[in-house]
């Protein structure tokens, strides 16, 4: 049949709804990275589906254009459109930045969504951003991660001093006031480091990505819960100048579209860590083990000491934890009796 | 046609090496004019040369890469101060007047660095400032000597602790993961570092004894090749007090590594310190000495890292004229048949491994084919190992094999690079020979692992 | 313009970059002894220190990147060199001069227009290292890159005036 004439003719509007959009996505994962990596990959399927391939995006794992660590700066500079990462790998930059990730004893994955979503978070982290021509999106969230694996049984705060353990960020300073020695070893060294000594403990995700890795062919005992990282957003990061170039229709997508990817993460994250839990206990014989109630509440007044410390030294980092602090109170208060004494009646 | 422009760029890269204008400025040069070339056609994105200084700051802040100037120093300063020709010597010497000698001694020693480092750049290096002048002195063929240096420098990659190893082990384990995900398979039964460590000791420790084999049996047949060292067997307090230091200083190294005590990389420091303190005792560390092991040391570094900075401008135009799509292309249709599969695999990363390095290859190609593989029912482990011995011969495959690069950065003037290229033919038929035994035998790699499983 | 001015040119960038080279290869004997501290006072009195770890990554950036010209002063980079050694003094002042030309000098010109804006980035923020513990300076670390690709543009130019000196009055270094 005939096209009717009406539709050959169109306006500029029409012009820019017509135009594709071939967009690069770093990532600070390996390619197909299980889990975490896999946030990309989705959003690079959903969109393009959905947009019906008005919009088509690369996805490149850690190293292959930038180094992991480089993916903030590559969105920055518009060398990338988009990247997806974890803020608290950019706390050189801003120091405020792990409260959009993970900050110990923090909120966790429930809480963060809201606090980014329908509190104050989104917008803290939009003005934290916008100086580097960069939008932030939720991009996904782990739950609730482990303490680590542990060569040496921790039974006392005395049997963390001294303890080495690669732990990096706030956690890994907490750490370090706590006693411990929190050492930097890069991820490529970390099986052999924990197979040879040169670290008694490591952390690392959760049961789903540390079977894969094999943590359990050279640590004994797994330790939780994981007070450090207690429910890690990843972001999605997209260069402001090539968001806006998109007409409204798909602005509109990409955030929605985050939002999808977003509560994919957790959704499979939930799914999969239990068999996996369930496979290093009842297969691999791992030793699962809780941390101390000294040694957490040891850990809890170091993290909130050095968050007020923090705060006096940048007032950015002070305005955000204000806000994360007064959001977290409320939320946990109502915490206790829904969740909590849920889980407990269960 | 524009498609094939990354072929192009590969083709005028190997032209352009030929020139014999140094290395790093080359690739970098000649990129850098094919960006240009793309961008002109509106086949290459402008903005993708804005992200050199993040892949150079990340090789900048890459821990494990310090590794580099700690082995180099610590090479450097076991030949100026005469330690490890003297430790070269004497071993040949301990292994009588076989033909041969001197070379097998390097083996040893070489294997052991490799057991040490994992490093290519570093071991061939210190392997060639230790042992080639020595070699060349007892009258060894260029060819012979120089081709053992680099095929022996290359044990580093399938010798654990490696490198390699680790960077396939990460790719791999995701891989394969991933590819179980998608026949519904979750939690598989992982693959790891350590289990590639383990499975790759006996295949390295095979492979050693293959080039073993091979040099006595060509200083058998052709003892002129590697003459026997004609020296008298040194007084026993002579012999100790060079054999023993160097000895210990390896296992310094090792030891730290082994009991915890360090990482590779750190290792590298205690064993450049090690050296330090060796020549110390010994009475040979003087003011000029040290001085001219930093100046070697320092350029020996910036020459392995202007190779690595050149080839990162390199890879990124590479990807962004769409080089990745065509090795795609390459991949997708592969004939039914696992073994066809495999074999095919095998071969296109043998012929990668003459224009790409193993990191390139490790985390390009394999994410793409190793997944078709693992659909099929191959063994993740023998796979890995498979790739791990396969990507060590672009080491040694002209044009772009680092080895070759590395050991002209400090082979004297006298051995021409044709020399150095013929010499590591037979090594390369050596490790494919390996590759054909263990797809024969595949028990070879997976019976450690099993045992240790048990 | 005298054609020996071109030599003495050459000669004079040189001595900046070989000075430099020079001056930072004594950081590599500071990085052994570091990385051996590291080590011992993590195994032998479990003290570990981020900030000493990543000053060996500071000092291995700078012997690296400051050592790039002065390396190539040297004629220490790696060459493919089978039909190279075996050409004429004159020919081999060719490749040099128009390799240089050709390759170098766009490479480093490009790597001085490309690194120096993710330097101020750095430098306006005055980026610290994401470790708690770690060095607060990132900035001068990334300034590092820059000042590499400046160091690579005197050695190219030296290389092209010096050579083209030595092919005008055609007397040639041994
Ligand atoms: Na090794
Ligand atoms: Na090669």
């Amino acid at each position: 049949f005939t096209q009717p004439a009406a539709q050959l003719s169109f306006d500029q509007g029409d012009l820019k709804n017509q135009q594709k959009y071939h967009w690069r996505m770093v990532t600070t994962w390996p390619k197909n990275f299980p889990g975490l990596g896999m946030a990309g990959e989705n959003f690079a399927r959903w969109i393009n589906e959905a947009s019906n391939g008005r919009i088509e995006v690369t996805v490149y794992g850690a190293n292959e254009l930038v180094p992991a660590l480089g993916v903030f700066d590559a969105v920055s500079s518009g060398s990338v459109e988009l990247g997806h990462g974890a803020a608290y790998y950019w706390k050189g930059k801003i120091p405020a930045a792990p409260f959009f990730t993970s900050v110990p004893f923090g909120m966790n994955a429930q809480e963060m969504n809201g606090w980014l979503h329908y509190g104050n978070g989104g917008a803290l982290w939009r003005e934290a951003y916008a100086p580097f021509n960069i939008v932030p999106f939720a991009g996904g969230n782990t739950g609730v991660q482990m303490a680590g694996w542990f060569n040496k049984e921790i039974n006392s705060l005395a049997d963390i001093q001294g303890l080495k353990m690669r732990i990096p960020g706030l956690g890994g300073e907490v750490f370090t006031r706590a006693g411990g020695v929190a050492v930097n070893i890069p991820g490529n060294e970390l099986y052999t480091s924990l197979q040879t000594g040169v670290i008694d403990a490591t952390e690392w995700v959760g049961p789903y990505n540390d079977l894969a890795f094999g943590f359990h062919q050279v640590a004994k005992y797994y330790y939780y819960p994981g007070w450090h990282e207690p429910g890690p957003t990843l972001e999605l990061l997209i260069n402001k100048t090539a968001l806006e170039s998109l007409p409204d229709d798909l602005q509109k997508l990409v955030q929605v579209t985050a939002r999808a990817v977003n509560q994919d993460m957790l959704d499979e994250y939930t799914a999969r860590n239990n068999r996996a839990m369930n496979e290093l206990v009842n297969k691999h014989g791992v030793k699962l083990r809780r941390l101390p109630d000294d040694v957490l509440q040891k850990l809890k007044a170091i993290s909130v000491q050095m968050y007020a410390e923090q705060s006096a030294n940048d007032p950015f980092f002070a305005k955000v934890y204000a806000d994360y602090e007064s959001f977290l109170n409320q939320a946990q208060q109502y915490h206790k009796i829904s969740e909590e004494a849920y889980y407990q009646s269960r | 046609m524009i498609e094939y422009l990354p072929l192009f760029l590969f083709a005028a890269v190997c032209l352009a090496l030929m020139l014999g204008y140094p290395v790093a400025f080359t690739l970098a040069g000649v990129a850098l004019i094919f960006a240009g070339l793309g961008i002109l056609l509106g086949h290459f994105d402008p903005n993708l040369l804005l992200a050199l200084p993040d892949r150079l700051y990340g090789t900048l802040t890459n821990v494990t890469l310090i590794a580099v100037p700690l082995f180099v120093f610590m090479g450097v300063m076991l030949e100026r101060s005469r330690l490890a020709e003297d430790l070269l010597n004497n071993m040949a010497r301990a292994f009588g007047r076989l033909p041969g000698g001197l070379g097998i001694s390097v083996i040893l020693v070489g294997t052991l660095l490799a057991a040490s480092t994992g490093i290519v750049g570093a071991t061939v290096v210190t392997m060639g400032l230790m042992s080639l002048p020595a070699m060349l002195k007892r009258g060894y063929s260029p060819e012979l000597a120089t081709g053992t240096i680099c095929a022996t420098g290359t044990l580093g990659q399938i010798i654990p602790p490696s490198i390699a190893l680790v960077l396939l082990g990460d790719v791999l384990s995701g891989a394969y993961q991933q590819s179980q995900l998608t026949q519904n398979i979750y939690n598989a039964e992982p693959i790891s570092v350590g289990d590639l460590f383990v499975g790759a000791l006996i295949p390295g420790l095979l492979l050693v004894l293959m080039y073993l084999g091979y040099l006595i049996f060509t200083a058998w047949r052709a003892p002129n090749l590697a003459p026997a060292g004609d020296d008298e067997m040194p007084e026993w307090g002579a012999f100790l007090s060079s054999l023993i230091p160097p000895i210990l200083l390896i296992l310094l190294v090792l030891g730290s590594i082994l009991s915890g005590a360090a990482t590779p990389t750190e290792a590298a420091g205690v064993g450049a310190l090690g050296a330090l303190l060796l020549a110390l005792f010994k009475g040979k560390l003087s003011k000029t000495v040290l001085s001219d092991v930093v100046q070697s040391t320092t350029r020996i570094t910036a020459m392995v890292f202007a190779i690595l900075i050149g080839a990162s401008l390199f890879s990124l135009v590479f990807r962004g004229l769409g080089g990745e799509t065509l090795v795609h292309q390459l991949f997708e249709g592969l004939p039914g048949g696992v073994f066809t599969a495999t074999l095919l695999v095998m071969l296109v990363i043998f012929l990668l491994g003459f224009i790409l390095d193993f990191i390139e290859i490790t985390f390009v190609v394999v994410p793409i084919i190793a997944p078709v593989l693992f659909t099929m029912g191959v063994d993740p482990l023998w796979l890995g190992i498979m790739i791990a011995i396969n990507l060590q011969t672009s080491f040694l495959t002209p044009p772009f094999g680092f080895a070759l690069f590395y050991l002209r950065g400090v082979a004297p003037d006298s051995v021409s690079t044709g020399q150095i290229y013929r010499g590591v033919v037979p090594y390369i038929v050596i490790q494919l020979s390996l590759l054909a035994l263990l797809a024969m035998k595949p028990e070879i790699v997976s019976w450690l692992p099993d045992l240790l499983r048990n | 313009m005298d054609f020996a001015t071109l030599i003495q040119t050459q000669r004079r960038l040189s001595a900046i970059t070989s000075s430099l080279g020079r001056a930072v290869a004594w950081l590599t004997l500071l990085m052994v002894l570091l990385t051996s501290c590291v080590v011992l006072l993590r195994y032998g009195f479990n003290i570990g220190s981020v900030a000493l770890q990543e000053s060996v990554i500071y000092l291995h950036g700078i012997v690296f990147l400051l050592a790039l010209a002065y390396t190539a002063d040297t004629d220490q980079h790696v060459r493919v060199d089978i039909f190279y050694r075996r050409f004429s003094p004159r020919s081999q002042a060719w490749i040099n001069c128009l390799g240089s030309l050709v390759f170098l000098l766009p490479f480093a010109v490009y790597l001085l227009w490309v690194t120096w804006p993710f330097f101020l980035n750095a430098w306006h923020i005055r980026e610290t290292s994401a470790e708690a513990a770690g060095l607060p300076f990132v900035y001068l670390l990334k300034g590092l890159l820059p000042l590499a690709a400046a160091s690579l543009v005197l050695h190219a130019i030296g290389q092209i005036l010096g050579q083209l000196g030595h092919l005008i009055t055609g007397e040639f270094e041994q």
